[in-house]
């Protein structure tokens, strides 16, 4: 259907086609359904917010994520981008608390910020990891955008915005959004060593070892129990 | 046309054995005459059986098929309602006023709201995204201080109201509808048409018999035609296969076909049919056809919530929807609408209270007609040149596509408003001719989003879309290009001193240029971050030659700046052409922190059946360093708060920090500004069409109806994020390190490791630190 309306396919700054989009999401959403079972993605998800709810909006310490239910799970949770078996590469030991750990949901929002904002995107980053999980990336995309309307500088939904692309194959968008994170992230270390653990799978993923070691190490140097003298 | 040709040869081969038959024997000429009259009738009869034929393909080829053309449906942003965000009671009274829905006094119900004080009470309609269905809701808003504080209801998640429909993309022949299908349709319409126009639709086979004596009978009684005998299927098959032409020959083709078309099709199927198909109204150069988009053109309504008089005024255009047009012919219209309603009550069909109930009822059309010509003309003008980009004519104009834009109808309203009250103001005080000054807006969020945009002071009418084509010089607006290009070679900082000295230079042609200052005054030594503020063009001119005309053409296309820019050094005063949505473009870059947003004015286009086609995300790329931007949106804050902006202090709310630059062209001529805040990006341009001089400065014209805007808007403040790796110091005139307590001292970001080395006299040339400030503070209490 697609084909007889679009006069020469996608521009480069054109819309996507869905076609398109949807042999990329049967690709990542396949590999990601064997390791994750939804069940545990919907619960995880849940969790999040549960947690999150409660801490308060205007919170500037990280309200790190209870992951214990998800340790030891099947798989990682929904937020955690995803990564195919050849990319072991930049874990380190940092990897696994990453991909296991709960996000931070709650934004660095400025004090001037309405304190009640935090519900809406909290509420529309549930539904896009609930819309992702079930493989529907671009209605996750389409969350995550109106949570950005609603909240432009929230590093997190920036965050998962590169991921849901990074799961569509678009790497170069992934990167990008990757570092719009990173530039949003004043000093939230963790969103930042997530930022550039995703820029370093992506590199990996190009072919590009000395991008991905250097975006590795930016990452760790992020990390809590960085050890700048090792 | 065909009939006759057919047969006027039969009668020449009649005639000629006639005129045998002397000759011969009666016999055989009567013999003779049979087969001739036989050959003739198979003749005729295999040839009328062929026109049959053809007329059934045409019908069901066109029946089956695609049966209508219908416009891309262009709509705007959905309002999202959550706590928290800055919405007034009324602005979201309005919204939904716009939207149909009606005022109740009691519990509403769908596509119906109740105001109770500072909170409003609403049952929405739901809808279907492309991207997720948004069911019907029962909320209550509650508003404080232009905030929507508190929503209560079931099952209340992220909501969007249904989106308003802004207009189409029509064919060449201009029609227009909204298709309905038969299940979906209240059962009193449906009723109520054929108990009107076609009682016997039930039980007849295409022709009606009874109807068209009873006809007669009626004009016969009144002594003209005041009924017609057509049947329902008669009546499709006239609009819909044949041309209005009124003949003996055609009536006879319309028998054929409508008794084929029952043939073929049971009564639903006829039914919806006629209900998409019938003519009910006129928008401007677009025909209405249909009850779906009927019931949107005359009550802003959905079908299924009108009333028993509304769906009566409906049927009664069906009889004549230019002479009972209940806009222009209303005492006309409510005659027959009550004749409608007095015949669905004898036929049972309502019963005698809800006649007279409904007789009571005003004709509660809508004073102008949403949505059938455009509101918009500037913005649906970008929207269809973006889709012409992607799509072909044929399906934008036939296939129904539902076009998801980002236009926000209050921004439109308010952009409006204040550009054309901010006109008439400044022409009368500048005393230009009338009309002569004109202008334009682009507003834009931080996606990149176009919320509004404005292609001249009469907003309503199309014409010259200045927003996208009045391609002027911009002055000063160039500016942040050539400062950027400056940060980023990493050789200066906000702090740098610069030379505001005088300079000459010779172009290959022998051309002399050299430029002055607008105040024509020469400053001397000053920090990079004034000289911007000031909008000092000595100075940025020599900063422009000594990064390079190169390196600021570079830095304008990475900025998103697509035209062609000839490598002049006046570039770097903004001897450079470019339209609102250029400048628009180009200053998103920067309020998104230096990441390229692209603009976009459409987010998602879906079929008809709201199965996604494309989409257009949100896509960023990274030109600047976040350091770099967060530099520059600095230097740009003090342009506003001290600089060529100073002016707006005390006109916006205070802490509001916008940044924006001023652009002021040769004789003044041109306008301009361009400023950001937390929500929004605007950019406006005062101008005349002559390009004669407009007498107004960029802070004189186009940053004043920037603040009425902005003023409107209620923004939240510009706070970016800063970046980790940027720290503060107090620097003095000269961009010495000073103190917070020495005189002329400003308090500016740097990229860590760049602070200036040399100290301000203030803090001697010891090390900076909270006791010197004092004793500096204290020193000059003394003095």
């Amino acid at each position: 259907m697609a084909s007889s309306w679009a006069r020469d396919g996608p521009r480069a700054n054109g819309p996507d086609t869905c076609r398109g989009e949807e042999r990329t999401k049967l690709n990542t959403v396949l590999s990601m359904r064997k390791a994750i079972s939804k069940s545990v993605c919907i619960a995880i998800a849940l969790l999040h917010l549960a947690s999150c709810a409660t801490a308060p909006a205007d919170s500037k310490a990280p309200v790190v994520e209870a992951g214990t239910p998800a340790r030891g799970a099947a798989g990682r949770p929904a937020s955690a981008p995803a990564v195919d078996s050849r990319q072991a590469t930049p874990a380190g030991p940092s990897r696994d608390a990453t991909g296991l750990r709960g996000e931070r949901l709650s934004s660095p929002a400025p004090a001037t910020e309405p304190r009640s904002t935090g519900t809406a995107v909290l509420a529309l980053l549930q539904t896009a990891d609930l819309q992702r999980a079930e493989g529907q990336l671009a209605a996750s995309a389409a969350s995550l955008e109106r949570a950005l309307r609603i909240e432009p500088q929230n590093p997190w939904t920036w965050y998962r915005l590169a991921s849901v692309r990074l799961e569509q194959g678009r790497l170069d968008q992934a990167e990008q959004l990757a570092r719009r994170c990173d530039s949003l992230a004043g000093s939230d270390n963790e969103v930042r060593a997530r930022a550039w653990r995703l820029i370093a799978m992506i590199h990996e993923r190009r072919g590009d070892a000395a991008g991905a070691r250097e975006a590795s190490r930016r990452a760790e140097a992020l990390e809590p129990g960085f050890d700048p003298a090792r | 046309m065909t009939k006759r040709p057919r047969k006027s040869p039969a009668r020449g081969r009649r005639r000629r054995p006639v005129s045998r038959r002397t000759r011969s024997g009666r016999r055989t000429n009567r013999r003779r005459w049979r087969t001739t009259a036989l050959k003739v009738a198979l003749a005729g009869l295999v040839v009328v059986a062929g026109y049959g034929i053809y007329l059934d393909a045409t019908i069901r080829a066109q029946f089956e098929g695609k049966r209508w053309t219908v416009p891309a449906h262009v709509y705007a942003r959905p309002l999202e309602l959550y706590p928290g965000m800055q919405l007034t009671a009324s602005a979201l009274q309005a919204e939904l006023g716009a939207l149909g829905y009606r005022r109740a006094h009691r519990a509403p119900r769908s596509g119906q709201f109740r105001r109770q004080g500072s909170s409003i009470e609403v049952v929405t309609r739901g809808f279907r995204f492309w991207d997720a269905e948004e069911p019907s809701r029962h909320l209550k808003a509650h508003f404080r201080n232009g905030t929507l504080v508190r929503m209560t209801g079931q099952d209340l998640g992220p909501l969007r109201l249904e989106p308003q429909r802004i207009g189409g993309i029509y064919p060449a022949h201009n029609e227009d509808r909204v298709l309905i299908r038969l299940r979906d349709t209240p059962k009193l319409l449906a009723k109520a048409l054929v108990a009107v126009e076609d009682r016997g639709f039930y039980s007849h086979h295409g022709l009606s018999p009874r109807g068209i004596a009873r006809a007669m009978w009626a004009n016969i009684k009144a002594g003209g035609v005041v009924q017609g005998g057509s049947t329902l299927t008669q009546q499709l098959v006239k609009n819909y296969f044949l041309t209005s032409e009124r003949s003996l020959w055609r009536k006879g083709q319309e028998a054929i076909m409508s008794l084929l078309l029952e043939l073929h099709y049971d009564k639903g199927e006829i039914l919806e049919a006629y209900l998409n198909e019938v003519y009910l109204g006129q928008a401007g150069p677009h025909a209405v056809h249909g009850f779906g988009l009927a019931s949107h053109f005359y009550f802003a309504q959905p079908l299924e919530e009108l009333s028993i008089a509304q769906t009566a005024l409906l049927v009664a255009l069906v009889r004549g929807a230019s002479y009972y047009n209940p806009r222009r012919h209303p005492a006309r219209a409510k005659i027959r609408r009550d004749r409608v309603l007095d015949i669905l009550a004898s036929q049972g069909v309502i019963d005698a209270g809800e006649a007279k109930v409904a007789r009571r009822e005003p004709l509660g059309v809508t004073p102008l007609p949403p949505g059938g010509t455009s509101d918009f003309p500037a913005f649906m003008d970008l929207v269809r040149r973006q889709l012409k980009r992607d799509y072909q004519e044929q399906a934008l104009t036939s296939e129904g596509l539902r076009i998801f834009t980002t236009l926000d109808p209050r921004v439109q309203a308010v952009s409006e408003q204040a550009l054309g009250q901010r006109t008439a103001r400044l022409e009368k005080a500048a005393q230009l001719p009338d009309g002569s000054l004109e202008g334009a807006v682009v507003v834009s969020n931080a996606s990149g989003e176009i919320l509004a945009l404005v292609g001249g002071r009469h907003a309503r009418f199309a014409g010259f879309n200045r927003a996208l084509d009045a391609v002027r010089p911009v002055g000063s607006l160039i500016k942040p290009a050539v400062y950027l290009a400056a940060l980023s070679t990493g050789r200066y900082t906000l702090a740098t001193p610069l030379d505001d000295t005088p300079l000459r230079v010779q172009g290959p042609d022998g051309e002399v240029w050299a430029p002055r200052n607008y105040d024509r005054q020469v400053h001397g030594s000053v920090p990079l971050h004034t000289a911007l503020a000031q909008s000092y063009n000595l100075a940025t001119a020599r900063l422009g030659f000594a990064i390079g005309i190169r390196q600021v053409l570079h830095t304008l296309e990475r900025l998103g700046v697509e035209r062609d820019i000839p490598a002049y050094p006046a570039v770097f005063l903004g001897a450079v052409n470019l339209s609102p949505i250029d400048v628009a473009q180009m200053y998103q870059t920067l309020a998104s922190g230096g990441f390229r947003t692209p603009i976009r004015s459409i987010l998602e286009v879906t079929t008809a059946d709201g199965e996604p086609l494309a989409r257009y995300p949100l896509a960023v790329e990274q030109v600047a360093s976040p350091e770099n931007a967060y530099l520059l949106t600095a230097a740009l804050q003090s342009a506003v708060s001290s600089g060529t902006g100073r002016s707006l202090t005390g006109r916006l709310p205070a802490g509001m920090a916008p940044a924006g630059k001023t652009g002021t062209t040769d004789e003044l001529r041109d306008s301009w500004f361009a400023g950001y805040t937390g929500d929004f990006l605007v950019v406006t341009w005062l101008g005349r069409d002559d390009n004669k001089p407009a007498g107004l400065t960029g802070a004189g014209g186009a940053m004043q109806v920037w603040a009425d805007i902005l003023i409107r808007l209620r923004s939240r403040p510009l706070n970016p994020v800063q970046p980790p790796n940027v720290e503060y110091a107090w620097v003095d005139g000269q961009g010495r390190l000073s103190g917070a307590r020495c005189s002329g001292a400003v308090q500016l970001p740097f990229v860590r490791g760049t602070l200036p080395t040399e100290n301000s006299a203030c803090v001697g040339d010891d090390a900076v630190g909270a006791g010197q400030d004092v004793m500096d503070w204290l020193r000059s209490l003394i003095d």
